[in-house]
């Protein structure tokens, strides 16, 4: 009997020290390269963990991060690779800038396994980028100013005079804007601007401070994230979103592989590995918004029924056109 | 004689040749890309003057450049006042808890400015301001008397920021001062107030015109107080255009660059005025060979006066905003003050910060990176002072304003132009420490060579010269007469730059890598992630450690000053 339970043991033991993923080929050059570097727009305190997680996954490759808001990290990339440097493996930023990596050919294609999961406009159809989580531009609403009731339903509620001068905007929410123009055609998007404009919209920088001025009562109504909204709500603070506005521009933040990426198979187990639930899951207990659609948010409302539009990875052109005309529209620094 | 020249011949062509390749290759980056039409290395980009055109041809940047103008001589001013009324207090009088107030007069430095800016915001909003609150509920007004969206709440903010830079630089004028000539004065008859204004003021010129002059140039290129009061209240300045060239997409270099060459051909200016102000330096000589007596006035009653006034100062540019900031860090999110948002108080935020990735490393470095940057700094720019205010080498104006330069670069063309130097020549330094402690001496020299140069001509030359009379090397007259007597400047700068090191972001956050990582980019982490209160504990702790460093620092000063 013993001798069963050793021997029992044995080949337990055997098939334990099976290197995981024996067979593939991308696992045994990594361990080769054994080190890759990321650079990323995702703070350092949801980033660093996520390496962490990773490195316990494949304790053969270690991991480097680089972290700067999007347009540092493509400041960076940019001034490195015309100094003739490749330091990069693997890029997280924004949609605009990731754009423009794979337009200026700073990207190779790669599209992980995981990815076939993913809906449409979360990955791209070239197989250059996959979205690894997004920002919800929503209203927001001080409850303790605005009932439930009261509160806008549409973007066209907005326009309520009611609202003038009760309304704060960042003054780069050009993700916002491209979703708008996307819905409703370049048109209809500038007149609804032109007039929202005309509403005195409150301009405050950035979309933390709005959504701590929302919480302080210095507005009433806000453009701001639905996650950060969320994460104030189960803090207690008396802070709302709406859900039936049309569209919700879902900014998407993709992951590519550089061009001349030094350690290309390492990047792709790390591609793979964020894109993965598991990688996901951790985004979310990070309080982020996946972008893969099988991870329930724990929200009061079920994202699948928002009217959702990815902010797409659209080219340079399109970025700089729609930041033109945002600045035409808005004059959000008096400019 | 030969054992004289040799350190003055290694020394000062050495310090040259430093500030010369320090400001030199960033500026020739800056001017040079500002002449392209693509940024530096993109193939295809030619020469071309279109920058320019965009640039000088916009009639905005007219009326913008005038908003600038206003909102930096009101900084100026306000800080000034505050500032110099501080240093006068503490190194001249004798007005009760001086050494409290040194200490204390520091403290708006060390708070990030993004966090300053914001305390002030939950304070003076017309709505949810905190002492707007307050005030009409004393009085029972309908709203709040004051707004922070205005160009006086920009400059109020800005300048509450900015007066501990002024109260430094001005203590340590105060304090190089000999009393025998304000005696002259009284004895003449003069009430303490004229000789204030007849006789101590005139002699601290060369010390108020260059605060006033880096006060005016910092607040032009301010950027915090701009974005987040200036954008709401829609009084754009100068740096908004940068700001904007910064964040095209993808950003315009070269449009950015020839804007920062008005700021350079603004500083230069200001330089060239001051170099015409302190050109007999001798006027200025404080500190003489005849029985030097640097000592306080007897206010009599009015001590106590001047105290309050004090006082008053830090309850309102002190302690409000740091009350403010402990508040933040221990809600989970921002209310006015209530009972019931009390009773949600957690400490959390602290334990959070000081479990952050990195946090350690970030904080050894910072260390390092602080004390480095500011005795390099203060070292090379006492030599450069020197050279300027005390030879007659050929050039030494060209010299002075050389290493004024940087404080014309914005931080962020600074970081890519160091990029690029560094790939190109050095690339074993990239990323690491070094290229971090280039970058710092080069952004804070402009601040070291005024202190410096403002120190240096109230020493008179016959001390100098009596040194060498009896046979002293150049290097020893350095050492044992000049810095010992430079040093209430010295220390006032070394404290200035490290602390504005402790903030540094915007060259910082190109250049590091996770082995160099600093605190102010980890703070700039928290806040772009969203995390308010975590940054606010951060500052609450920053605070704190610096209240620790100044107090050290001054026993430190106090020692190796003019108590010999």
């Amino acid at each position: 009997m013993r001798r069963v339970v050793v021997l029992g043991l044995v080949v337990l033991a055997m098939a334990a020290s099976l290197p995981v993923g024996a067979q593939d080929p991308i696992v045994e050059s990594a361990r080769k390269e054994g080190r890759f570097t990321w650079y990323t727009s995702m703070n350092i305190d949801d980033s660093q963990p996520l390496l962490d997680a990773f490195r316990k996954k494949y304790p053969f490759i270690k991991p480097e991060l680089w972290r700067g808001s999007s347009e540092k990290v493509l400041n960076k990339i940019q001034t490195e690779t015309r100094a003739g440097k490749f330091f990069f493996d693997v890029v997280a930023v924004n949609a605009f800038e990731a754009g423009f990596i794979k337009a200026n050919k700073l990207a190779q294609p790669y599209l992980p396994p995981s990815a076939k999961a993913y809906r449409k406009g979360f990955v791209d159809p070239e197989g250059y980028w996959v979205d690894i989580y997004d920002n919800y531009f929503v209203l927001g609403y001080n409850t303790k100013l605005v009932a439930k009731a009261e509160a806008p339903k549409s973007w066209d509620d907005l326009l309520d005079p009611k609202w003038k001068g009760k309304f704060a905007m960042d003054p780069e929410d050009h993700p916002w804007y491209l979703a708008l123009q996307d819905a409703w055609g370049r048109e209809k998007a500038e007149k609804y601007g032109r007039a929202l404009a005309g509403q005195t919209i409150q301009w405050r920088k950035g979309h933390t401070l709005i959504a701590q001025l929302l919480t302080a009562g210095e507005f009433p109504l806000g453009l701001v994230y639905a996650h950060r909204i969320e994460e104030l709500k189960q803090k207690g603070a008396p802070v709302e979103w709406v859900t039936t506005t049309d569209p919700i521009p879902a900014e998407l933040h993709p992951i590519l592989i550089a061009a001349k990426a030094q350690n290309v198979n390492a990047a792709k187990l790390f591609v793979e590995f964020i894109a993965s639930r598991e990688g996901q899951a951790m985004i979310k207990a990070f309080g982020r918004i996946p972008a893969h659609p099988e991870l329930e948010l724990g929200w009061s409302v079920n994202p699948k029924q928002l009217k959702l539009q990815g902010v797409g990875v659209v080219g340079p052109d399109r970025a700089s056109q729609v930041i033109k005309d945002w600045r035409d529209i808005f004059r959000p620094t008096g400019l | 004689m030969n054992r004289q020249l040799d350190a003055r011949v290694l020394v000062l062509p050495g310090a040259v040749l430093l500030v010369a390749y320090l400001t030199v290759v960033p500026l020739g980056m800056l001017v040079y890309g500002s002449f392209r039409s693509g940024a530096v290395g993109e193939p295809g980009a030619t020469y071309t003057l279109a920058n320019y055109a965009r640039a000088y041809l916009d009639p905005a940047l007219y009326r913008l450049f005038l908003n600038s103008i206003v909102y930096a001589a009101g900084t100026c001013l306000v800080s000034f006042l505050i500032g110099a009324y501080l240093a006068w207090v503490t190194e001249r009088t004798n007005t009760p808890l001086r050494g409290l107030i040194t200490v204390v007069a520091l403290v708006p430095f060390i708070i990030p400015g993004i966090l300053n800016t914001i305390s002030w915001l939950f304070l003076l909003s017309p709505r949810i301001g905190l002492i707007n609150l307050l005030v009409r509920d004393t009085l029972g007004l309908t709203a709040g008397p004051f707004n922070v969206y205005t160009l006086g709440g920009m400059i109020w903010v800005e300048a509450t920021h900015l007066y501990p830079l002024v109260f430094l630089l001005m203590a340590a004028a105060f304090r190089s001062m000999d009393m025998s000539l304000e005696e002259a004065s009284i004895i003449a008859g003069s009430r303490t107030f004229t000789t204030l204004r007849r006789v101590t003021l005139p002699l601290m010129r060369p010390a108020m015109m260059s605060t006033m002059l880096i006060m005016f140039v910092r607040a032009i290129e301010s950027f915090e107080v701009p974005a987040l009061i200036g954008i709401p209240a829609g009084m754009p300045v100068f740096t908004s255009k940068i700001f904007l060239a910064i964040h095209q997409f993808p950003s315009d270099f070269g449009l950015a660059g020839s804007y920062a060459i008005t700021l350079l051909l603004l500083s230069t200016t200001g330089v060239l005025i001051y170099r015409r102000i302190t050109r007999h330096g001798e006027r200025f000589a404080t500190i003489t060979g005849k029985g030097y007596r640097p000592r306080v006035i007897d206010l009599g009653r009015w001590r106590y006066l001047a105290c309050g006034g004090a006082m008053l100062i830090f309850v309102v540019t002190v302690a409000l905003p740091v009350f403010v900031l402990l508040w933040v860090s221990v809600t989970p999110y921002y209310g006015v003050p209530s009972r019931e948002l009390l009773q949600r108080a957690t400490l959390e935020a602290y334990r959070y910060v000081l479990n952050y990735p990195m946090a350690l490393q970030a904080f050894t470095n910072s260390f390092y990176l602080a004390a480095g940057s500011a005795t390099a700094v203060m070292l090379l720019t006492s030599v450069v002072a020197w050279i300027t205010v005390k030879s007659k080498i050929p050039g030494r104006a060209l010299l002075d304003n050389l290493a004024f330069i940087p404080i014309a670069f914005p931080g962020i063309v600074l970081g890519v132009s160091l990029i690029w130097v560094t790939l190109a020549l050095m690339p074993v330094i990239y990323g690491t420490f070094w290229l971090l402690l280039i970058a710092y001496i080069t952004r804070f020299m402009p601040y070291g060579i005024r202190t410096a140069s403002a120190s240096m001509i109230q020493i008179n030359d016959e001390l100098e010269e009596a040194a060498l009379a009896c046979g002293s090397s150049w290097r020893q007259a350095f050492q044992r007469i000049i810095l010992p007597l430079l040093m209430p400047g010295f220390v006032a700068g070394w404290i200035y730059v490290s602390i504005v090191s402790l903030r540094e972001l915007s060259s910082s956050i190109l250049l590091y890598s996770p082995q160099s990582i600093v605190l102010s980019i980890l703070a700039f982490d928290m806040w772009e992630g969203g995390q308010y209160n975590y940054v606010a504990a951060l500052g609450a702790m920053m605070v704190l450690l610096l209240v620790l460093m100044a107090a050290v620092a001054r026993r430190l000063g106090a020692k190796v000053g003019l108590v010999q």
